[in-house]
């Protein structure tokens, strides 16, 4: 049937004849070498800026180089593989090779084998490279296993697999170039649009399959790996046999006829079934989670006990738990409760429940446990259960919030996929937190129909765990050892949830201020053990430092006896809830962060530290070791853990457009600390208004982000607030949280309209007030929930301001205001015998709806400037007023300072207006010596001025605007631009000294607008760009046509940071480039013909410049800007028609 | 050895009826199969090199069923296409070793013999590292042959292997064939250069639109053109009028005219001599006289 020997000479002259092909040598050779590149640029020192995540995480350095490779040899196989049949045909070779005595079997293994070996072999190549650069980079170590493991997970599949399909389609089709178009079609279709869809069952190279193998864990869900590669490795083989009975050569051995038959039918149905597996596992995923939703839909109005303690035993026994959880538990709602409600994982097998004692009945229904007690329980009345169960957790079952695309959406990092984990049970590994399930929690969990509601409740926690002899425990509380070799965690405080994790840790302690700082990592992972080395003496001060600022900024206390920082599995993922800002990786007094802090760029010490001392020397300064580390760890934990050091959280890797490097600098970490400063410790809680605790949390957590927003519109287009804002203006706060599957928006929602309440309360009841009322409220519901009944009663007590009407129009209200600028002044004052500063502006709302404005200041201190983000986070601005505008009302503001102020920001909150947050530079401030001080608010009457009747204006933002994109641009570059288009926002943030090829719109205050303060922005060209603005005109007769001219980027005036300094111009979008601003080219239209005028932007004014008058008819009037200037880009903005007699 | 042809038939998918019932036999030495182009010499050789199934009848080779022992009769078998070429990335030894293997011999001591002996019969062996591709046009036929020949087989079947050589590497060519079947082989010789037969074949088959017309001997042929063979001297006029009347076989021009070579049964009206015939003439004596006038005989 099979001869070996027949095999082995095919497969020996493949080889020979692959090996001996140029295609397959330069092909290799540049692969080696461009790896070999890539490799020495991001695994070594050589390169700029090495990203820490290969270093960190070993495995991804092979990871990285078979990936890669397995891409570019799937597209080449598909084309050596499917020349083999071609190249014996056109050599007409065929014929004297089919004569020979050995079966089909015989010639297309033995081929099979030969572009097999030949590949195998260069992977090895390409792995050896790898282990190369790994073995220079002593600080990484090897890991054999995922050197063994990689090559038979991405690239045995994927050889066998794609060269029997190529095999196959060269044998049916008997044409390689249609093979081999087809076979590209495929390849493209299964890396840019199938890719993940499905749970990865068409990523036949495993280019978005995760693979990523942690130090703790190996891969993340390897049964899901052998699926899914298998069914590639059985489809190869069966496409193989396939091969062998369709290949146009007469058949010599019956025997081999029949087993190719069933070898083939064998393997493509094996993987048929596989396939099955994967999908229909996949699909129960999503059924079960369904039917969870469904079940916390039904039980949704079922008040749950409140748990009012909790004694956990648990014994951890190789991949199970084995649980008997009590529960100390008081019905304190007003309702009778005939049942009782627990939620708890569903692969968890419940064996027996105790309710005072007595084994009682219950129901299992996925995740919830129903409990019928023996008689009701009446309100005030307490008892004990006894929950028993053991068994492992499906963490797949999570995040019942979060929808599906979500859940489902690659995430890599270098291109490299990592799976999502969000717990594990493991031999040697446990990591339990409260989102697995796996202790029984009261009530239903989240349910579509109420998305904010949370049902967070204070509880006492008693935590025994039995485990492997070697393994640490981790969990909350004063730990305990016991004299049975089992640890107890207890914790004197309620706590709303609380977490498990069991490995093969290494602590380190630190007590700061009677806070024991712990640190658990796995042996060998003290990446930052060199660069903290010298601090031993300091460390203690460097941390309370950072506590210090953080608690003075929050204004909130730390109120736990620990914290610790615990590695946790790279795959380890968390997601932002509907519920709160704070994710699964922050629990109480615990912070969860990924081995070796992999994906923070920042925490790449050796990496930081380096290019401070880098960054030292060259500019001659003195700073010793001990300093610069001190600075090196003190970023990356302010960076890393608190709302400090912004531009540290810029990562490496998928944040390469503008808006994603904006929301990393203004957003804060997901491993901030902040939920043990707030969100642990106090609750509002409110059936109808759950919102309002993310509402509370949001404030709390940002109250003074005026500074953020402006960086972030500066850099991304649009702040968050804005981006909220646009969604306010469809639809209602309300729709947005029932209907919005962008959870980033989302939250960027919940944050503007929690702004805004808060501002709302204290524009009525005053700010400082507020901010005393608040406090004190908290202080006196910690560790318990706070009802928001209560609180507005209390709101009520003391201010006699009743919140509770507002509420609904907060939630519901379908419009949002727009507010006016205008006369925004600023005067040296006499007050009495004082200097002091009368800030003076007009703002209007002209909509259907009343809104509010924050006013805040930056004031100039003795050492001027503003101070950067640098050092310790932005610079804040003092907030001085909130001011509320009735719909269609008009009000003249008057402010008194006592220091001079340098930047006024006017946030318009909840509003039509881009910027929302408008900021005005105060330059230059005159002296008055007449002006009386005003503090206070004026209503003015809204009137048209008259002049206004004679104007038209056309705005970029108007229908009379329009665009035209060059022309003779390549197909690929416009499908490529759009492309990218689509991913991003109507406004972006512009870098002025690389703008746009084409016209791209961007808000910034200097524009001209209405509510909108935009322009459209592209570089300088042949004036194959242009934009028209097209005006109807009212009257015949002579007119003026102007120009707006924006103050910035045009006019060269500087942005505000660059760090200290007074009276700095700001970077690159500044003064140094006001040589190279060239001038504007219109074209204008009018009765006499058309005329080209020019503004020469060097002599421009800031605002209207007039570009001429000329004789207009009614009807359509046009003015065209063209890109064809000497300066780097071309601003389109607005044109004004002004009718003069 | 022998080959055993019984009412062989191949009709393909087009209904072009390639074979009609092909009885012959073929016995050891060289065997010339010859025919004009569309004959179906190379539908009759691929079904005998096991490339393709016959629509009806049998071949048997010894006692071999050809389809139903492919794997034995394969064994035994060696093949030359008519435009064969080499793998480009192969030198002339590899690709020899190459056939080597395939044809069974496995020990590398034994082919690597087996392939220097070959290389020296064919006279390639001062080439044999040279690539297979960048050899001349009669060093690649030879190394076809060479391939073909390795490893003994029993049943050689060479495909219009003159075709486009000069006549110093035809005769060569010719010379190694006639070489080689003084072994104990069937040679197969598919042409239609009548001189590459009648310079080596013993026996022969005449194959005309699918059919065997003559199955026998060479001299047979020529012995049917004797007297019908005619050489005469003409005008320009004269020769003009030959043309139309006579199946010419060559023209030489001389300083009066034409000395003009027919095939004719008489030649009433001009003036002419009898030459001794040789295989071309009968060949086309015999395909102009006996096949297309429809004259039947057995033979």
């Amino acid at each position: 049937m099979l001869s070996l020997l027949n095999i082995k000479t095919v497969a020996r002259f493949e080889i020979k004849t692959l090996l001996r092909s140029w295609f397959f040598r330069i092909f290799s050779i540049l692969t080696l070498i461009i790896l070999g590149f890539f490799d020495l640029m991001i695994i070594t020192d050589v390169g700029p800026n090495p990203p820490w995540l290969f270093r960190a995480i070993p495995s991804s350095i092979p990871y990285f180089n078979l990936l890669i490779f397995n891409l570019v040899q799937a597209v080449i196989i598909v084309f050596l593989a499917s020349d083999f049949l071609k190249r014996d045909k056109k050599l007409d070779t065929t014929d004297v090779i089919y004569i020979r005595s050995m079966s089909n079997g015989d010639y297309v293994i033995g081929k099979t084998i030969g572009v097999f070996v030949v590949f195998f072999m260069l992977n090895m190549a390409v792995l050896l490279l790898a282990l190369i650069f790994n073995f220079v980079q002593t600080d990484t170590p090897v890991v054999w296993e995922a050197y063994f493991y990689y090559p038979l997970i991405i690239s045995l599949p994927t050889l066998l697999y794609i060269t029997g399909l190529s095999f196959l389609m060269m044998v049916v089709l008997r044409n390689q170039a249609v093979t081999f178009i087809i076979l590209l079609g495929y390849i493209a279709s299964t890396l840019f649009f199938l890719t993940a869809r499905y749970n990865y069952v068409f990523d036949y190279m495993a280019f978005k399959l995760p693979l990523m193998y942690s130090d703790f864990t190996g891969f993340g869900n390897l049964d899901e790996i052998r699926i899914q590669r298998g069914i590639y490795l059985f489809t190869g083989i069966g496409f193989i046999f396939l091969t062998i009975l369709l290949i146009k050569r007469l058949p010599q051995s019956k025997g081999m006829t029949g087993f190719s038959y069933l070898a083939a039918m064998v393997f493509v149905f094996f993987s048929a079934y596989l396939s099955w597996i994967h999908i229909s596992k996949h699909n129960s995923i999503a059924r079960t989670k369904a039917k969870m939703i469904e079940m916390n839909n039904a039980f949704r109005n079922e008040s749950p006990v409140n748990i009012d303690a909790y004694s956990i035993d648990l014994a951890h026994e190789g991949e199970e738990i084995n649980v008997r959880a009590t529960m100390r538990f008081s019905n304190k709602s007003s309702d009778i409760m005939d049942k009782l409600l627990f939620s708890l994982n569903p692969a968890l097998e419940v064996s027996e429940i105790t309710l005072a004692e007595n084994s009682i009945n219950f129901q299992r229904n996925h995740h919830l446990v129903l409990i019928t007690p023996g008689a009701p329980i009446h309100p005030g009345t307490t008892g004990e259960i006894t929950i028993k169960y053991r068994g492992t957790v499906n963490d797949q079952l999570c995040y019942l919030d979060i929808e599906p695309e979500s859940l489902g959406k690659n995430y890599n990092l270098a291109f490299m996929n990592i799976d999502k984990r969000y717990g594990f049970i493991e031999e040697n590994f446990v990591h339990l937190t409260p989102e697995v399930l796996w202790y029984p929690i009261a009530g239903a969990t989240y349910s579509p129909e109420n998305p904010t509601f949370h049902n967070k409740q204070f509880s006492k926690y008693n935590i025994n765990v039995t485990s492997k002899k070697g393994l640490k425990v981790i969990s909350q509380g004063e730990k305990v050892k016991n004299a049975d070799g089992s640890v107890t965690f207890s914790e004197s405080v309620p706590l709303p949830q609380v977490s498990l994790t069991i490995g093969e840790f290494v602590e380190k302690s630190i007590e700061i201020d009677h806070v024991k700082f712990s640190l658990y990592h796995l042996d060998g992972h003290d990446f930052f053990a060199p660069y903290i080395s010298d601090l031993s003496d300091t460390l203690s001060s460097v941390i309370k430092e950072i506590k210090t600022d953080y608690e003075l900024d929050l204004n909130l206390d730390y109120y736990y006896k620990n914290l610790s920082l615990v590695e946790v599995p790279i795959q380890i993922h968390s997601y932002p809830r509907r519920w709160s800002s704070y994710q699964e990786v922050v629990q109480p007094q615990m912070l969860f962060v990924p081995e070796k802090c992999a994906p923070i760029a920042i925490a790449d010490l050796k990496g930081t530290y380096d290019r401070e001392k880098d960054r030292i020397e060259r500019s001659n300064r003195a700073v010793s070791d001990r300093e610069l580390q001190a600075r090196v760890l003190n970023r990356f934990l302010r960076a890393t853990f608190t709302n400090g050091f912004a531009g540290g959280r810029i990562r490496n890797f998928n944040q390469q457009n503008p808006q994603e490097i904006a929301r990393a600098i203004t957003q804060s970490s997901k491993y901030e600390i902040f939920p043990n400063y707030y969100s642990f410790i106090y609750h509002v809680k409110s059936g109808e208004w759950s919102i309002l605790n993310q509402a509370f949390e949001s404030y709390i957590a940002g109250e003074n982000e005026d500074m953020m927003s402006l960086i972030r519109r500066r850099i991304g287009g649009l702040s968050g607030e804005e981006n909220a804002n646009q969604a306010l203006l469809k639809s209602s706060f309300e729709e947005i949280l029932k209907t919005e599957t962008d959870r980033e928006l989302m939250d960027e929602v919940i944050k503007a309209k929690g702004n805004y309440l808060f501002a709302f309360i204290q524009n009525r009841v005053g700010i400082d007030n507020f901010r005393t009322f608040l406090s004190k409220i908290l202080s006196a519901h910690k560790f318990k929930s706070l009802d928001i009944e209560v609180f507005n009663k209390e709101l009520k007590k003391e201010f006699g301001f009743d919140l509770e009407p507002h509420l609904e129009d907060w939630l519901k209200a379908g419009k949002i205001p727009g507010f006016l600028l205008s006369n925004m002044n600023a005067y040296e004052i006499r007050d009495g015998e004082n200097t002091r500063y009368q800030v003076l502006f007009t703002i209007t709302n002209e909509e259907e709806i009343g809104g509010l404005a924050t006013v805040s200041f930056r004031i100039m201190s003795s050492f001027g400037g503003f101070g950067g983000f640098g050092g310790g986070g932005m610079p804040s601005l003092d907030l001085e007023r909130i001011i509320y505008l009735e719909p269609n009302q008009r009000k003249e503001v008057g402010i008194v300072l006592d220091g001079e102020p340098r930047l006024m920001v006017i946030n318009t909150l909840i509003s039509k207006n881009i910027p929302s947050a408008i900021s005005h530079f105060f330059n230059k401030i005159e002296r008055n010596e007449k002006l009386a001080p005003f503090d206070g608010e004026r209503i003015l009457e809204i009137t048209q001025p008259r002049d206004k009747e004679f104007e038209i204006i056309v705005d970029n933002e108007d229908e009379g605007f329009e665009l035209v994109e060059q022309k003779n641009e390549s197909p690929l570059k416009r499908w490529l631009d759009i492309q990218n288009d689509a991913d991003q926002q109507k406004y972006t943030g512009i870098r002025f000294n690389r703008p746009p090829s084409s016209w791209k719109a961007t808000a910034q205050p200097e524009f001209y607008g209405k509510y909108v303060l935009s322009a459209y922005v592209t570089s300088r060209g042949d004036g194959g760009r242009k934009a028209i603005w097209n005006a109807n005109i009212r009257e015949t007769g002579m007119h003026e046509i102007y120009y707006y001219v924006g103050r910035m980027p045009v006019r060269g005036r500087g942005r505000p940071g660059g760090g200290a300094g007074r009276g700095r111009p700001g970077g690159a979008d500044g003064n140094n480039r006001q040589q190279n601003q060239g001038s504007y080219l219109f074209t204008i239209h009018h009765d006499d013909g058309i005329d080209d005028v020019e503004i020469d932007l060097a002599n421009a004014e800031e605002g209207w410049n007039l570009m001429g008058n000329f004789y207009l008819s009614s009807g359509p009037a046009k003015v065209v800007l063209s890109n064809k200037t000497e300066g780097n880009l071309v601003i389109a903005d607005a044109v004004k028609w002004v009718k003069i007699d | 050895m022998k080959i055993s042809i019984e009412g062989l038939n191949k009709i393909y998918k087009n209904g072009n009826r390639a074979l009609k019932d092909i009885n012959i036999e073929i016995e050891n030495g060289m065997f010339g199969l010859l025919g004009p182009n569309g004959a179906g010499k190379s539908s009759l050789m691929r079904i005998l090199v096991t490339l393709m199934k016959p629509t009806s009848g049998s071949i048997r080779v010894n006692d071999l069923d050809l389809m139903k022992h492919r794997k034995e009769v394969r064994g035994f078998l060696g093949y030359l296409s008519q435009d064969f070429a080499f793998f480009a990335k192969l030198k002339t030894w590899e690709f020899l070793d190459y056939a080597a293997s395939l044809a069974g011999l496995n020990k590398r001591v034994e082919r690597k013999a087996a392939v220097d002996d070959m290389l020296e019969n064919v006279g390639l062996y001062e080439v044999r590292e040279r690539m297979a591709n960048k050899l001349s046009g009669g060093m690649k036929r030879r190394l076809g042959i060479a391939q073909a020949l390795i490893g003994d087989p029993k049943i050689v079947v060479v495909d219009e292997p003159t075709t486009g050589l000069d006549p110093d590497e035809r005769i060569r060519f010719r010379n190694l064939l006639s070489k080689m079947s003084q072994r104990d082989i069937i040679i197969i010789l598919s042409t239609h250069i009548v001189g590459d037969i009648s310079s080596t074949c013993r026996s022969m088959a005449l194959l005309n639109r699918g059919e065997v017309v003559y199955h026998g001997s060479p001299d047979r042929i020529i012995e049917e053109a004797k007297g019908n063979v005619w050489q005469i001297s003409a005008t320009n006029a004269e020769f003009e009028v030959i043309k139309e009347k006579f199946h010419v076989i060559s023209t030489i021009p001389d300083r009066d005219g034409w000395e003009v070579q027919v095939v004719a049964n008489n030649i009433d009206g001009f003036h002419g001599i009898n030459v001794a015939p040789n295989l071309e003439h009968g060949y086309v004596y015999f395909m102009e006289y006996k096949v297309n006038n429809s004259f039947s005989e057995s033979y």
